[in-house]
């Protein structure tokens, strides 16, 4: 299991990066560095799976990288609500009455998403959150890219009109694309190594996971399937 | 023998259960834990933006000293624009509603009221110095003059982004373009004598929790529930032409 989806979300991810690369080519050096990295980890980490089969440190990295992401991205906005709701009103997207309510919630939920993220906090639940929201906001830049709007994602604090932006759209997208696929991993695989959800909801009578010893990670090859994990 | 069996399978059976008891158990308090997390985790973002919206609740005052008046101010409707000659999406706005609200003005149906203020400091020195320019402007030829130059302002805003901003001379030309005589007003542009102006708008701006240009407010309300600057333009004109 684990292995074929790493193949699938390692070559799409690659995939994103390299059409992102070859529309924007050659001025392809000018955008934020998060849209480059978060591709290159996700191909990364899907060798890690594929080549290495080692489940429990992917995840964990995964979810720090995803995590760490969303944490970023909400932490810039979260101190100038007003700009957040000005970005989501520049994709003239959203009915005038959701707009100033999506522009408020986005960056605490961001915040929280990452955090529970990070900490492996209801973290089916939360990478569920977390591609849902990665999705929407590819549909949003990716219908501001196509009616021929010009402007900044908004997804790291600024918003609004930005020259040049069709130079951006693609990095943004493979950005994008690239946490979706790292969300669905986290949703399907359920190997939580250093977690707080290990922690909160570790079976109390029966000891499902078999007792590995804590200090380590448990070493699992992608051949047994993961979902015999007990704690989600 | 059978009794033993019998045992045998009854005590099999009193520990298959309690295992299922204590399984439903397991279940339980794995649900209500999960649904205490969930329920703390959205009382957050609740409580977050709860809090952001109080705190950005715009508290315009009634007047100020530091606007200018396009309009009779008598006119039945009164629209606000906090902005920043800087700012982007003020530009955008400006181009949507100048036309419509130049007419709306002729009419008698509405005045506007600018209240520019420096809101993007951050970006460099412009925000500042075109709102000195501006005020100059305004005290030494009048408020139909820095009318005219404030949308001279907009149409040759510089990017945000800038790595080099206009000076002196640029403000200068556009308000002798806009009918200011140059002698009166290059002093002021140039030594930036109403910095404290300036600063007093800009204070007042944020007294009125206004932390994002541009926040316009009509007859004191301000407009929030639009989907685009274009239709906020649409619904001005549709209230205020009623």
């Amino acid at each position: 299991m684990g292995r074929r989806l790493a193949l699938v979300w390692g070559a799409v991810s690659a995939l994103a990066f390299l059409a992102a690369l070859a529309i924007t080519w050659p001025d392809a050096g000018e955008g934020f560095w998060i849209d480059y990295a978060v591709p290159g980890v996700a191909v990364l980490l899907a060798i890690g799976v594929a080549v290495a089969g080692d489940v429990a440190r992917t995840q964990l990295v995964a979810r720090l990288v995803v995590g760490g992401v969303w944490l970023y991205a909400g932490w810039l906005k979260i101190g100038d609500p007003a700009a957040s709701v000005a970005a989501v009103r520049a994709y003239e997207l959203l009915p005038g009455s959701l707009v100033s309510t999506v522009g408020y919630v986005l960056p605490p939920l961001e915040i929280v998403l990452g955090v529970a993220l990070i900490l492996g906090l209801l973290s089916r639940g939360a990478a569920l959150l977390s591609g849902l929201l990665a999705t929407a906001f590819i549909i949003g830049i990716a219908s501001a890219w196509a009616r021929g709007l010009q402007i900044d994602c908004g997804c790291f604090g600024d918003g609004g009109a930005k020259a040049d932006a069709d130079l951006a759209y693609p990095w943004e997208l493979a950005r994008d694309v690239a946490l979706v696929m790292l969300s669905a991993f986290l949703v399907r695989v359920r190997h939580r190594w250093l977690s707080l959800d290990r922690l909160l909801f570790r079976p109390s009578v029966f000891a499902f996971d078999g007792g590995e010893d804590p200090g380590t990670p448990p070493i699992t090859t992608t051949e047994p399937d993961d979902e015999e994990e007990g704690a989600r | 023998m059978t009794s033993k069996n019998t045992k045998a399978q009854e005590r099999a059976a009193r520990l298959a259960e309690s295992r299922a008891e204590a399984k439903r158990r397991e279940e339980r308090r794995r649900l209500i834990s999960i649904v205490g997390v969930v329920a703390v985790l959205i009382a957050i973002i609740v409580t977050v933006v709860v809090v952001n919206k109080i705190r950005n609740k715009v508290d315009a005052p009634v007047t100020s000293e530091h606007a200018l008046l396009f309009g009779e101010a008598d006119a039945p409707h009164r629209l606000v624009i906090y902005e920043d000659f800087l700012c982007p999406i003020c530009q955008g706005f400006e181009q949507a509603g100048n036309e419509a609200f130049t007419e709306q003005v002729e009419a008698g149906n509405l005045a506007v009221e600018y209240r520019p203020f420096v809101l993007l400091d951050r970006f460099g020195p412009y925000s500042a110095d075109s709102l000195n320019a501006f005020f100059v402007v305004q005290a030494e030829a009048g408020d139909d003059v820095a009318k005219t130059f404030h949308d001279l302002l907009f149409a040759d805003q510089p990017a945000e982004d800038s790595d080099s901003w206009p000076g002196a001379d640029h403000f200068v030309k556009l308000a002798v373009e806009a009918g200011a005589v140059e002698a009166e007003v290059r002093p002021g542009i140039e030594g930036k004598t109403l910095s404290d102006k300036v600063k007093a708008a800009t204070q007042e701006a944020e007294d009125a929790n206004v932390n994002g240009t541009p926040t316009v407010l009509l007859d004191g309300e301000q407009m929030e529930g639009f989907k685009s600057w274009e239709g906020l333009v649409e619904d001005i004109v549709d209230q205020v032409s009623e």
